[in-house]
C-alpha cells in the first residue's frame, strides 16, 4: 500500500455527505502521517569481523501512515483495528555496504482487538479482558527506557528501547489480558503470544500490578513467567540432546557452545556442562512520585504542566534463577532507570532518563534469537563494561491538538539490525561517547 | 488499484449528487493454531536435512480490513477496500524455525461496480465489473467450492483455514458477473482472470444456476477453465519444443511407449471443463421448524463436481478419480452457537494434491528465492521427490524409508482421500466474533525459510493421512 494511498481514504471520509452508523454502532476515525529522520553521530566501530554493521554517521529514517476504526459496539464491547505502512531504509553500514540500498514499503496492522469491559466486585471497578493484538505498557512515564517485563530476552537479559510507535504509542503484544482497576489500585495479568522474538509462539505469563497510594505517589511490581508454555520444548530449553545444527545458523556466535554453558575452572579448563534456556523469570518494580502535589504547585492556575517535574523509576530482575558464569551474580542481572519530567511550562515536554545496567554480558542479542541463551562472543576489543550507563533526552510539542513534533538525543539500546550482507542483534550505542539523535514530525486526527 | 477506486468514487458521487450514502465496513482479527499432527514430510528441498517436518508447528496471523461501499444512485452501487493481514513461514524444525520471516500482505477486499434492476437486496439483473467475493455454495465454511477454487489439470483441491474463497467479504473473482433472477431460479454467468494459480491472467467463463423449491435448493454449474488463455503455448508447453526441451519435456507430456515403434505422446493441458452440482437442504422444515433454532441449523448441504471432463493419459485416465464430492451438516446448537457444523469430503485422485509443478509457491517475503519452472499440467510424482522407484526415499542421513503406500507416497496416494473438517461460530453482539475448527482438510502451510532468501516447501498440503489434524481459533470483530 503505497503512502500515497492511504491519504486517499482519509480525504474521501472527509467528504463524506451521510455516513450510516451500521446498528447504532458508534464509528470513531484515528490516523496519523509522520516522517522521522535522524543520524548515529558517534557509534562504536566494531572490530573487523562485524565491519560492515559500523554505523556512525548513518543517516536513520522512516515515514509513514496509520488509519485506524474504534468500534463502540455496546456498553460492554468495543473493538480497534489499525491499519498502516511504513517506508523502511536499512542501515547504511559502513562504506563497504552503502551501495546496497534499497528503501521499501512495509504494511502492518498496528491493532486488531477486541475488549470487553465490565465491573467485577462493584460498579467502582472495571475489569476489561482484551483479545486480539493490542497496545500495552505498563509504565506511562516511560519515554525510551524501562519496561523491561514485557519486552527482551531474560537469558541472555538484553533490553529494549525504543519500543514505542509512531505517536509515543506503546507497542502491540498479542494474546489475552484481563486488566482491572479499582480506585488507585490496577492489576493487569498477561497471556502474552511471542511473534517477534524467536522461537516464535512462546506464550508468557506476567502479571503487573500498581498501587496510586497517594495522588502523588505511586508503586508498581510485576512478574513474567517468560516462555513458560513454549511451543517447542527443545526450542526454547536445548537440553542435553541438544545438536547445535539444530538451533539457528547465527547461534554459532555464542560463547564457547550455543547448547550449553561451559563452565570453567581458573585455568581456563572446562569443569562441567550446563543446561540453560531462554525462559525464565523476570520481577519488575518501579514507582512515581510527582512532588507537585505535596508542594500544592501543582492544579489548573499552576504554570507547570500536569507531567512536569514527575520523577519515575523502574528496575527488574532478568532471571531469578543463577547459572554459573554468566549469569552468576544477580546483581548484574538487575537494570535500574530513572527518569524525571522537566519543567516545560505547559510550553512543551520533555524529561531526560538514565539507566544502569551491570551485566558484563554482551548486548547482542542475535545468538538469543537463533535459539541459544548463551551469551554472544565478542572480540577482545569490545569492554563491555563500557555500555552501563544508558542515557536519553526526549521532547515533544503538541500543536494544535493534531500536529506533534517530537525529539530524542540518546544513547540507549538502538539495534539497526545489520545490514545487507549480514545479521546482527548489536546495539548501535556500546561507549559512554555514542550517542544519536531522532526528530519526528506527525499530523494525526 | 486502490487509488483508482478511490479516485472513481469521488467524482462518481460529485456526479450522482450530494445523496450519496456511504457505508463504511470493517474487520479486524486474530488468529491461532497449531498442526497437531503431519506425517508427510518428504520434500525435493535443497536443505540438507531434505525433509519438512510441520508437526507441532504453531501457526498464527492477524489482520485488518476496511471497506467502503458506495450507494451511487438507485440503481448503481460500487465498492472497494483494502486490507493487511501477517503471514509468516511455516516452522519446519530444528534451524528452519530461527529463520522464519513474518510480513504483512496487502490484498483488496473490493473493488467493484454494480449496476442493479429492481432491487439492490434482491435484483432482478445486475452486472458487476471489477474485484468482488462470490461463494455459489454459501453454506460450505471449509471444504467444496470446486468450481471456481483449483485448478483443472492437475485437479488441485484448494482450501484450508484462512481461504478467501469462503469468505464473503473478501474478493476471489476478478472480472465481470451477471446475475439474473426469475422467482426461485437465479442464475450467474462469470467471467474471471486467474490471478492465483500459474499461468495467470488466464480468462475463464463460468455458469451457475440454482433453483429452491421449499426447503430444498438444488444448483449446478460449469466452468470453462483457461477458455481464453494469455497466452496460447503456455496452456499446453509440451507442444512447443522451443519453451521446454530434452528431459525437461518429462514434466509437460507422457510417452506411452507399449508399441516402441509408434510410441503416444500425450501433452497435458492446463485447460478444462469444471462442472459441479450442490444441494442444501433444510431439515427444520421436515420437523416443523423450530424457533430456537437458528435459522442455519439442521441444515444438509453438499456439492459434487468433476475436475476435468476429459480422460487422457495415465494421470488423468479414470473419471472417477476426478469426482470430488463433500457432504455437510449444521448440528443444532439451539442458539448457543451460530454455527456447529461438519463437512466430509472423499476425492480419490491418486497424485498428492501439491502445486509443485503448477506454481504458486505461497511464498511470504517476494524476495525469498523458489525454483520456479514453467507450469505444468502434469501432477507431481515419486520422481519429481527423489523417491526410488523401488519406493523407497534416502534421508541425507543415509536412512531408507519406505514411502510407498504411505502418507508420503506422492503418485498412489489413498490415505487423503477422505477429508474432513468441524466448523464453530459464535458471533455476539452482532459484531464480535469466536472461530473455531479442527479439520483434515486441503490446507497449505507457507514455505519453510531455509536460508537468508530461500525457503522451500508451501506448495502441498501438508494433511495426507487420516491421523493428520490441526485446530485454529480466531478472535475478531466486524461491522
Amino acid at each position: 500500500m503505497k503512502f500515497k494511498s492511504f491519504f486517499c481514504l482519509p480525504l474521501l471520509l472527509a467528504t463524506i455527505p451521510v455516513l450510516a452508523d451500521l446498528d447504532q454502532l458508534k464509528l470513531e476515525y484515528h490516523g496519523a502521517g509522520w516522517v522521522q529522520t535522524g543520524r548515529v553521530e558517534s557509534s562504536f566501530t566494531p572490530p573487523k569481523e562485524n565491519a560492515g554493521n559500523a554505523y556512525e554517521k548513518n543517516w536513520v529514517g522512516q515515514s509513514g501512515g496509520l488509519f485506524a476504526i474504534h468500534t463502540a459496539i455496546d456498553e460492554h464491547w468495543d473493538g480497534e483495528l489499525g491499519l498502516g505502512t511504513v517506508l523502511v531504509q536499512l542501515a547504511r553500514g559502513s562504506k563497504g555496504n552503502s551501495n546496497k540500498w534499497y528503501p521499501f514499503w512495509v504494511s502492518f496492522v498496528d491493532e486488531a482487538r477486541i475488549t470487553h469491559t465490565s465491573h467485577l466486585f462493584s460498579n467502582e471497578d472495571e475489569l476489561k479482558v482484551n483479545m486480539g493484538t493490542f497496545h500495552y505498557g505498563y509504565n506511562p512515564d516511560s519515554k525510551n527506557m524501562g519496561q523491561y517485563l514485557v519486552h527482551g530476552y531474560v537469558y541472555p537479559g538484553t533490553l529494549v528501547t525504543n519500543f514505542t510507535g509512531p505517536l509515543g504509542v506503546n507497542q502491540a503484544i498479542s494474546g489475552l489480558q484481563a486488566a482491572y482497576t479499582a480506585g488507585g489500585f490496577k492489576n493487569d495479568l498477561n497471556l502474552q503470544l511471542e511473534t517477534d522474538d524467536k522461537p516464535l509462539y512462546d506464550i508468557s505469563i506476567s502479571d503487573v500490578v500498581g498501587w496510586r497510594m497517594h495522588p502523588a505517589f505511586e508503586i508498581g511490581a510485576g512478574v513474567n513467567f517468560y516462555r513458560v508454555l513454549p511451543t517447542n520444548k527443545k526450542a526454547t530449553s536445548p537440553g542435553r540432546d541438544c545438536d547445535a545444527n539444530f538451533l539457528g545458523v547465527n547461534a554459532i556466535g555464542a560463547t564457547d557452545s550455543p547448547c550449553f554453558i561451559i563452565e570453567k575452572d581458573t585455568a581456563g579448563v572446562p569443569i562441567d556442562t550446563v543446561l540453560a534456556s531462554l525462559g525464565g523469570i523476570k520481577l519488575m518494580g518501579r514507582f512515581r512520585l510527582d512532588p507537585k502535589v505535596i508542594f500544592g504547585a501543582g492544579g489548573e492556575g499552576s504554570m507547570l504542566g500536569a507531567d512536569d517535574l514527575v520523577i519515575y523509576g523502574e528496575m527488574a530482575v532478568l532471571g531469578v534463577k543463577s547459572y554459573p558464569r554468566f549469569y552468576d551474580n544477580i546483581l548484574r542481572r538487575i537494570p535500574v532507570m530513572m527518569g524525571i519530567n522537566l519543567p516545560g511550562f505547559k510550553l512543551f515536554n520533555w524529561s531526560v532518563e538514565g539507566e544502569y545496567y551491570a551485566t558484563k554480558n554482551s548486548s547482542n542479542n542475535l545468538a538469543a534469537k537463533n535459539g541459544s541463551p548463551i551469551p554472544m562472543k565478542e572480540s577482545d576489543a569490545i569492554n563491555n563494561a563500557r555500555d552501563d550507563w544508558k542515557w536519553s533526552l526526549n521532547a515533544s510539542k503538541v500543536l494544535g491538538g493534531h500536529v506533534a513534533l517530537m525529539g530524542q538525543v540518546a544513547n540507549d539500546h538502538l539495534r539497526l539490525g545489520g545490514n545487507h550482507d549480514e545479521d546482527t542483534g548489536m546495539e548501535a550505542m556500546r561507549t559512554p561517547i555514542d550517542w544519536y539523535w531522532t526528530t519526528k514530525i506527525a499530523y494525526f486526527f | 488499484m486502490i487509488p483508482w477506486s478511490a479516485a472513481l468514487l469521488a467524482p462518481l458521487a460529485i456526479v450522482f449528487g450530494a445523496e450519496t450514502k456511504y457505508e463504511i465496513h470493517g474487520q479486524s482479527w486474530m488468529d491461532y493454531g497449531r498442526i497437531m499432527n503431519a506425517e508427510d514430510t518428504i520434500t525435493n528441498a535443497l536443505s540438507p536435512d531434505n525433509t519438512l517436518n510441520y508437526n507441532g508447528n504453531g501457526l498464527q496471523s492477524l489482520g485488518a480490513q476496511v471497506t467502503v461501499k458506495a450507494d451511487l444512485s438507485h440503481n448503481l452501487e460500487a465498492a472497494f477496500g483494502f486490507g493487511a493481514y501477517k503471514a509468516s513461514h511455516a516452522l519446519g524444525s530444528g534451524q528452519q524455525s530461527f529463520m522464519t520471516i513474518s510480513l504483512f500482505q496487502n490484498f483488496v477486499t473490493q473493488s467493484r461496480l454494480t449496476w442493479y434492476q429492481g432491487e439492490k437486496v434482491a435484483p432482478s439483473l445486475s452486472v458487476t465489473v471489477g474485484g468482488f467475493p462470490y461463494s455459489y455454495n454459501p453454506d460450505v465454511k471449509n471444504l467444496g467450492l470446486y468450481l471456481l477454487r483449483g485448478p483443472v489439470y492437475p485437479g488441485i483441491l484448494m482450501g484450508g483455514y484462512g481461504d478467501f474463497a469462503t469468505d464473503s467479504t473478501k474478493s476471489t473473482m476478478l472480472g465481470l458477473k451477471l446475475h439474473h433472477a426469475m422467482g426461485n431460479f437465479s442464475h450467474d454467468l462469470i467471467l474471471t482472470s486467474e490471478r492465483d494459480v500459474p499461468p495467470t491472467l488466464d480468462w475463464s467463463l463460468a455458469y451457475i444456476a440454482k433453483y429452491k423449491a421449499g426447503p430444498l435448493q438444488l444448483g449446478a454449474g460449469v466452468n470453462f477453465y483457461r477458455l481464453i488463455p494469455y497466452n496460447s503455448a503456455l496452456e499446453t508447453p509440451g507442444k512447443d519444443t522451443n519453451l521446454v526441451r530434452g528431459d525437461a519435456r518429462r514434466a509437460y507430456i507422457e510417452i506411452d511407449s507399449t508399441n516402441p515403434s509408434a510410441p503416444d505422446t500425450t501433452f497435458f493441458t492446463h485447460q478444462g471443463i469444471k462442472v459441479v452440482g450442490t444441494f442444501s437442504l433444510d431439515l427444520k422444515a421436515l420437523f416443523g421448524g423450530s424457533e430456537s433454532m437458528n435459522p442455519d441449523d439442521l441444515k444438509l448441504y453438499g456439492e459434487g463436481g468433476v475436475i476435468g471432463l476429459k480422460s487422457y493419459g495415465k494421470a488423468y485416465g479414470k473419471i472417477a478419480e476426478r469426482i470430488p464430492v463433500m457432504v455437510g451438516f449444521n448440528f443444532p446448537t439451539f442458539g448457543l452457537l451460530n454455527h456447529l457444523s461438519l463437512e466430509v469430503e472423499y476425492y480419490g485422485a491418486k497424485y498428492r494434491n501439491d502445486l509443485a509443478l503448477v506454481g504458486n509457491n505461497n511464498v511470504v517475503a517476494p524476495w525469498t528465492i523458489q525454483d520456479h519452472r514453467l507450469p505444468s499440467p502434469k501432477p507431481v510424482s515419486n520422481e519429481d521427490y527423489s523417491i526410488h522407484t523401488s519406493g523407497y526415499f534416502v534421508k541425507s542421513t543415509n536412512d531408507s524409508v519406505l514411502v510407498r503406500g504411505t502418507a508420503m507416497d506422492k503418485e498412489n496416494v489413498t490415505k487423503d482421500d477422505i477429508k474432513w473438517s468441524v466448523n464453530i461460530d459464535k458471533v455476539i453482539q452482532s459484531h464480535v466474533q469466536f472461530l473455531a475448527q479442527v479439520a483434515n482438510d486441503h490446507f497449505r502451510p507457507r514455505p519453510v525459510a531455509s536460508g537468508l532468501i530461500q525457503s522451500e516447501g508451501g506448495t502441498a498440503e501438508v494433511f495426507a493421512s487420516p491421523k493428520d489434524w490441526y485446530f485454529m481459533l480466531r478472535i475478531g470483530y466486524f461491522f
